[in-house]
């Protein structure tokens, strides 16, 4: 069984106490520096964690907002740009195919124009032909009319009349041929272009188209592989949040460590104080005094021996410790 | 429109992550070392939500949230402790002062924020 020392008498103080007193105000302003220590590590140490959340924070935002649209302020998608170039291909196509179908086209009418004109060309031949053997006739005619003497002259007159009308058959003939030449020419050129447009190398067109489709098929592929890994970044963004919560709680130790450190160095200046005083006091006194000062079930639970909290920081309790009035 | 918190505490490092979580939810964000420091804040701006410590030097939590509510401008402001004390009887002294919640130290980023959601929508 323990038995409480006498008091020194009033006025005297233990030899002990002489000794430890000047330890005290030693042990206080070393608790004072340190923490002064702690709180401005723990300052910085905070200003870098918000930072960094701040940053971790909005890289993850962008990946949500790449996953959403793509980052385009018109709401444009990659993918939505890629559908629309193959519906554009495929409408490329269409007409390139149907523009050679229409040269052909026209290079079979240009073929039968150019038969057309050569029969005209095979006509005008023989009306050429019929007015010159007219004028060989009309020459016998004269030459006939002459023989019969004055009877003759009537026919003489047709004969020069039919002779005319031969000549100026001829010229009518020799123009209409000279067109046609041009013409022929002309419908040759343009039968030449067509039948090289409609032959263009289909084979190679069709193996462009091929390289194109393979490009996109590709640049697919890879918006796809992005979207997955920008999906993957969104999700760990979850996780992200949950670490940041558990970092903020954590990092609030250093408040309340420094406030127990404050009651501490406060119980050792009165400890200094109640033993420099030579005044009478019980242990119990100084003990009840502590206790007024402490602001953290904690605290209280170190003061009175109470069973403690396992060491590791103590986590935020839920509701229970969140009242509205 | 951006909501403006006055946050009020003797620890740097606590104002720090009032803030950052605060920030976060796009709070705007004021802060004060005591209560008379806060005080003089009042006086210079208009705030729609107060979360403020109780142990402070200079001027503790429970005597600003009194004199913070006897101005007439933050008759209806929110006022919220955030401390590391729990005891019922603390708690009634704060709600007597005209406190609108409490809530203990540590406190979880998610949890302030659906409080402060509840107080100050």
């Amino acid at each position: 069984m323990s038995v409480t020392p006498p008091l020194p008498p009033a006025g005297e103080r233990a030899p002990q106490v002489d000794a430890v007193l000047p330890v005290l105000p030693v042990l206080a302003r070393q608790l004072r520096e340190t923490q002064a220590q702690v709180e401005n590590s723990v300052v910085n140490v905070c200003a870098n964690f918000n930072g960094m959340a701040s940053r971790a924070r909005s890289g993850v935002e962008q990946a949500a907002k790449l996953l959403g649209g793509d980052g385009s302020e018109d709401g444009t998608t990659l993918i939505g740009l890629i559908e629309s170039s193959h519906g554009t291909l495929d409408t490329l196509m269409t007409r390139i195919v149907r523009g050679g179908e229409l040269s052909m086209k026209a290079v079979y009418r240009m073929d039968d124009v150019e038969e057309g004109m050569k029969r005209i060309s095979s006509i005008l031949s023989a009306v050429s032909d019929v007015a010159t053997r007219t004028r060989l006739l009309t020459v016998n005619a004269k030459i006939e009319a002459a023989r019969v003497g004055e009877q003759g002259k009537g026919f003489a007159v047709v004969a020069g009349e039919i002779s005319q009308l031969s000549a100026k058959s001829a010229e009518i003939v020799e123009s209409i041929t000279e067109i046609l030449t041009k013409l022929s020419a002309d419908v040759g050129a343009t039968v030449s272009d067509l039948r090289e447009l409609a032959s263009a190398d289909m084979g190679e067109v069709l193996l462009g188209k091929q390289r194109i489709e393979e490009s996109m098929h590709a640049l697919e592929a890879r918006h796809t592989l992005l979207q997955d890994r920008l999906r993957a970044v969104a999700a760990e963004g979850e996780a992200l949040a949950d670490e940041i919560a558990g970092a903020v709680v954590g990092l609030q130790f250093q408040d309340r460590v420094s406030q127990r450190l404050g009651h501490v160095i406060e119980g050792l200046e009165t400890v200094e104080k109640t033993l420099a005083s030579r005044g009478a006091v019980r242990a119990g006194e100084l003990v009840n005094e502590l206790q007024q000062r402490y602001t953290m079930a904690e605290e209280r639970g170190a003061a009175t021996n109470a069973p403690r909290a396992p060491l590791g920081g103590r986590p935020a309790a839920p509701d229970a410790d969140v009242v509205l009035f | 429109m951006t909501k403006t918190v006055l946050i009020v505490d003797d620890s740097v490092s606590m104002r720090q992550m009032v803030a950052f979580t605060l920030k976060q939810a796009g709070f705007q964000v004021l802060e004060g070392g005591n209560g008379k420091e806060a005080l003089e804040r009042l006086a210079g701006a208009k705030v729609d939500l107060i979360i403020t410590d109780l142990n402070m030097p200079v001027m503790d939590g429970i005597t600003f949230v009194r004199e913070a509510r006897a101005k007439p401008q933050n008759k209806f402001t929110p006022i919220l402790l955030l401390t590391t004390e729990s005891q019922e009887s603390k708690k009634q002294e704060g709600k007597a002062a005209g406190a609108t919640g409490w809530i203990v130290k540590p406190f979880n980023p998610e949890q302030l924020l659906k409080v402060v959601q509840k107080v100050a929508p």
